[in-house]
């Protein structure tokens, strides 16, 4: 069934193993209180809506290039040293596609996904390298930009969901006004009334009681709840793209399960560009067009996603894919492999591939120079020297029931 | 040795005035409105029930003064120079660790960091001595005077001088209080730095506040939407405790500058043994305490409104 | 049952302590301040415990040398009735330090028997402790002492118990709650089934996982001991002898304040008492350093 599905339109592959299982499940008991009967209603019409499956253009017919980030080299200064949380980073956000960045904790994909609204920490120095955006005609610099520049692209261009697990409301105002001081930013002198019809159309397409939840404060909202009202805030300005920091972890997996189904919906019926990172594989075979996979600072693969999960070729990407465990017990036990070793030490570049001394398919080239991302199939860059060794994934299920 | 009040008072009476016991003994009673004869527990509860309804009873040392009146006399001037030292240490506290907090790569702000830590070890009267060493005794830059007179600084007033003097009293309880409030700031002020410090630093570390930039607020929108009003929540709470302190804290500083205030008032009273004084000025430093403290709750539950639904009992998410 | 114990790893008895003292050696040394501040309060205390011998009070007075400005003969000059003021200084601190030290032992160990016994037998008893604590927090401990001071003769020693005894609703407190997360921990819940003593219990279990914490009120409680004690010793509400505070209360009812040539007199305990402090204060931000390290560096990355 799932070789099937790979061949013919991966988009709704993981849909169809899913919804029907999401149609019949009991919502959290969180979530039936607060839902009222038409909202659910409502919730099954979307998740009916996304079975029909009305496909987009395929983009890689028509892509537009709406980001570019050239050979971009971020470090942070610390007590050690300079640590090199992005180290030579290309890669390409087109218009209306979902990316999924994705890698093991510390490899530098949240310093990337900051670094391109120039949002890192203070003691994070860019040391070379450029953000091409193309958002209205004129092509910009990211880096380039003036803190006033910054102010204006951000949000209204770029919106940015932080993890799940963290405080992102400001605990001493009530929701409301998260979002009409998001909006008068931008767009000085508009009405309160105006900007709250606006939340509450947004709050109410992620299945919120949008009149309780504006009223509320942060602390009176569960972590599902306040996750779907960032990601709601996130779009009330209509931004050409949208970064998902792990927007599940630390949910249970229910309330992943709805959030991954509203995104999905809100994908469908609106043109954003989507940007995902994450460590969960099945995340981004879900809602991912193309998946760039990130080690030690450095993008060592980047592709449409069958590709990715089914004929990685890079060494690392392989790695991660088999160390996902399958869900149906004793079937694939002995498919599960982890990746040995410990992710380099990111204060010392060495001249190497950075993935060679856990690399299976490593020879002694990769212990002496550093293998750059070259085009291996249209749409498809890896950099390995040794990517042709790379075997295929034979069963796909790997990423699929993994949550 | 010390005893009873009245015991003393008694001996007192008999001692100086030779008066005769019973005489003592009905002066006694008629002073301290005490039944001198029920038993003892007696007496106290109704010394006690007496104190609750604010009669705290008369001086020993200055009979038929009142203990009230003594305290309400005193307190102005504490009240006065401890209050204007608290608020103003706390103003420029947070002002300099807003600074600070903002500023970590700037020179000054090691500067700034360390001397707060090192004035707010420093017990409070020692800094009153040495403001007292540095200003008033140590003559600076060859000058034959030191940089202020101290020895008519003494007191919280020029003897004689009072409210017909209109602007110039004013002045003159400016000068008398200047040193005993600058003390009283200087002491506090490095704790509210560190505090202050503290708490913008930990809030400027906040999701929140890394989300309101990034959703492209004004920098001014932020520090006075998201992050002072935040990194304010502790300074307002302590700032409502310390009220409760104002009333104990100033019993060295008052002795060391000679200013009659409370403190001042208390200490005189347990070197007369003058009991009624004593206890008198001890319940009302306490109950300033304890309604600072009161007060410092009710102040959070407004301030904070995750405290306000956690009294509600709702669930207590973050 | 022993297994369990020994499977969780808690280090008892001597290896505990070699580890600790490592620690806090290697600490105590990276940290530059918490090193000055060692160093300071080793000088104090090496000098108070010499200083009867190598530097002897003047017993006499000598109306000649009233007031005298630092000289060789005299380090810091002389006071109001020509004695050494250094002698003094060397000799005024020991019995501070000694009260002090005496008055955090008692305060602790008052705080670790309520504070652990309270939690572990729980109920009303807890309750009952819990809110006497609370209201216990608001007493004014300085005015009272000072009101204290009126009804009875306090000796120093006696000063030192009254202070520990007042001190015990904040380390009640504090140490009922450490307990209580303590108390969540399997090797606890190991030991009481184990049925040993409370006496074990709380000195051979709870007291070694909490020495962070003691440590850092031990600092603490000798910083409010030294405060009142010179604080009361300078009101003149305490017998004299010869320490810092007496030394602060006699140069000052002498009118040495207002005395320029008698600067130092004032001036050289205020500095002692205020070098005192600043090592306790410096020693204890470098205990806190070394309990909790995530306070030394800021993340990164």
């Amino acid at each position: 069934m799932t070789d099937k599905n790979s061949n013919t339109n991966y988009y709704s592959r993981p849909g169809n193993n899913r919804d029907p299982i999401n149609n019949d499940r009991p919502d959290t008991a969180d979530e039936i209180k607060e839902q009222t009967e038409a909202q659910k209603v409502k919730s099954e019409s979307a998740v009916a809506d996304l079975d029909g499956g009305d496909l987009k253009i395929n983009p890689k017919t028509n892509r537009n290039k709406l980001m570019e980030v050239k050979n971009l080299h971020i470090a942070y200064n610390t007590d050690r040293g300079k640590l090199h949380a992005v180290n030579g980073v290309d890669f390409s956000i087109y218009n209306n596609e979902t990316t999924a960045v994705i890698g093991e904790s510390g490899c530098g994909k949240t310093t990337l996904c900051l670094a391109l609204l120039k949002l890192t920490e203070k003691n994070a120095r860019y040391l070379s390298g450029e953000i091409i955006y193309q958002g209205d005609e004129q092509e910009k610099n990211i880096l380039k930009l003036d803190e006033g520049e910054l102010r204006k692209l951000r949000w209204s261009d770029i919106s940015l969901v932080f993890q799940a697990s963290q405080s992102v409301f400001n605990p001493v105002i009530k929701i409301k006004e998260h979002f009409i001081d998001t909006v008068r930013a931008h767009q000085r002198g508009l009405s309160a009334k105006k900007i709250l019809k606006r939340a509450r159309n947004l709050l109410e397409q992620m299945q919120l009681d949008a009149d309780r939840v504006l009223s509320s404060y942060a602390h009176e909202l569960s972590g599902g709840m306040k996750q779907r009202t960032l990601i709601a805030l996130s779009f009330i300005l209509e931004p050409k793209i949208v970064i998902f920091d792990e927007p599940t972890t630390a949910l249970d997996v229910l309330t992943q399960r709805k959030i991954l189904d509203l995104l999905k919906t809100i994908k469908e019926k609106n043109d954003f560009s989507l940007i995902i990172i994450t460590h969960d594989l099945a995340i981004s075979a879900e809602l991912a067009d193309n998946v760039a996979t990130m080690y030690a600072g450095k993008i060592v693969e980047y592709g449409p996603v069958e590709s990715i999960y089914y004929q990685p070729r890079h060494p690392y990407s392989y790695g991660l894919i088999k160390a996902v465990p399958k869900i149906v017990a004793g079937k694939g036990e002995e498919g599960l492999t982890s990746i040995t070793g410990k992710p380099p030490d990111l204060i010392e570049i060495q001249e190497q591939c950075s993935f060679a001394p856990r690399c299976d398919f490593a020879s002694s080239k990769c212990y002496n120079t550093i293998p750059s991302l070259n085009n291996i199939a249209e749409g498809h860059q890896v950099a390995c020297f040794n990517y042709q060794e790379v075997p295929s994934i034979k069963d796909g299920s790997h990423v699929q029931n993994s949550d | 040795m010390p005893s009873n009040p009245v015991d003393i008072y008694i001996n007192q009476m008999i001692a100086q005035y030779g008066m005769s016991m019973s005489e003592a003994r009905a002066r006694a009673s008629a002073l301290y409105a005490l039944d001198l004869d029920a038993p003892l527990i007696q007496q106290y509860f109704s010394y006690m029930s007496r104190m609750i309804r604010g009669d705290m009873g008369q001086s020993i040392r200055s009979p038929g003064v009142r203990v009230s009146w003594i305290i309400l006399a005193r307190l102005p001037w504490t009240l006065f120079t401890v209050g204007t030292g608290l608020i103003l240490s706390c103003l420029i506290g947070v002002f300099l660790g807003t600074i600070s907090a903002f500023r970590r790569d700037k020179w000054y702000e090691p500067i700034i960091t360390g001397t707060s830590s090192i004035i707010s070890a420093i017990p409070d009267f020692l800094i009153g001595i040495f403001l007292i060493i540095i200003f008033g005794i140590i003559t600076w830059f060859g000058r034959s005077e030191p940089l202020i007179p101290i020895h008519s600084m003494r007191g919280t007033s020029t003897p004689g001088m009072s409210w017909d003097d209109g602007i110039f009293y004013l002045w003159d309880i400016l000068v008398h209080g200047f040193l005993p409030i600058t003390t009283y700031a200087l002491a506090q002020i490095g704790m509210w730095v560190l505090l202050m410090k503290g708490s913008t630093t930990s809030t400027l570390n906040k999701d929140y506040v890394r989300l309101a930039e990034a959703r492209g607020l004004k920098n001014s929108k932020i520090m006075s939407r998201y992050v002072s009003r935040n990194a304010l929540l502790p300074i307002a709470t302590e700032f409502a405790m310390r009220m409760g302190f104002i009333l104990g804290g100033s019993l060295i500083i008052e002795q060391l500058f000679v200013y009659e205030g409370l403190g001042l008032e208390l200490l005189n009273a347990v070197h007369n043994r003058d009991y009624p004084v004593m206890q008198g000025i001890f319940l009302v430093i306490t109950s300033c305490i304890v309604f600072a403290n009161l007060f410092a709750e009710l102040l959070y539950g407004i301030l904070d409104p995750r405290t306000r639904i956690r009294r509600s009992g709702s669930n207590d998410q973050n | 049952m022993t297994k369990t114990n020994q499977e969780s790893k808690i280090l008892t008895g001597k290896d505990y302590w070699l580890k600790k003292l490592k620690n806090a050696f290697r600490v105590i040394t990276s940290d530059k301040i918490g090193l000055i501040g060692f160093f300071l309060l080793l000088i104090i205390i090496v000098i108070s415990l010499l200083a009867p011998y190598v530097f002897p009070l003047d017993t006499r007075s000598d109306p000649t040398k009233i007031f005298q400005p630092p000289s060789e003969d005299h380090l810091l000059g002389t006071d109001h009735m020509g004695r050494d003021i250094w002698a003094q200084i060397a000799n005024g601190g020991r019995n501070l330090l000694l009260l002090a030290v005496i008055t955090a032992v008692i305060s602790i160990l008052i705080g670790i028997v309520l504070g652990t016994i309270s939690p572990l037998i729980g109920g009303k008893f807890d309750e009952v402790l819990l809110f006497l604590a609370d209201v216990w927090l608001t007493i004014p401990r300085f005015p009272l002492l000072v009101v204290l001071s009126g009804f009875f003769r306090l000796s120093s020693l006696v000063l030192a118990l009254i202070l520990a005894i007042l001190s015990w609703a904040g380390l009640y407190r504090n140490i009922r709650s450490e307990v209580l997360s303590l108390k969540e921990r399997d090797y606890l819940e190991a030991a009481e089934m184990l049925d040993l003593s409370m006496f074990h219990l709380i000195f051979k279990e709870i007291t070694p996982n909490m020495m962070s914490f003691i440590s850092l009120n031990f600092t603490l409680m000798m910083r409010h001991a030294i405060y009142a004690q010179v604080g009361l010793f300078f009101l003149g509400l305490l017998p004299m002898e010869v320490n810092w505070g007496v030394m602060l209360n006699i140069a000052w009812a002498q009118g040495a304040i207002y005395h320029p040539d008698a600067t130092m007199f004032i001036l050289a305990p205020a500095m002692a008492i205020s070098l005192l402090i600043l090592s306790l204060v410096w020693i204890n931000r470098a205990l806190e350093n070394l309990f909790n390290p995530a306070l030394r560096t800021d993340k990164s990355d």
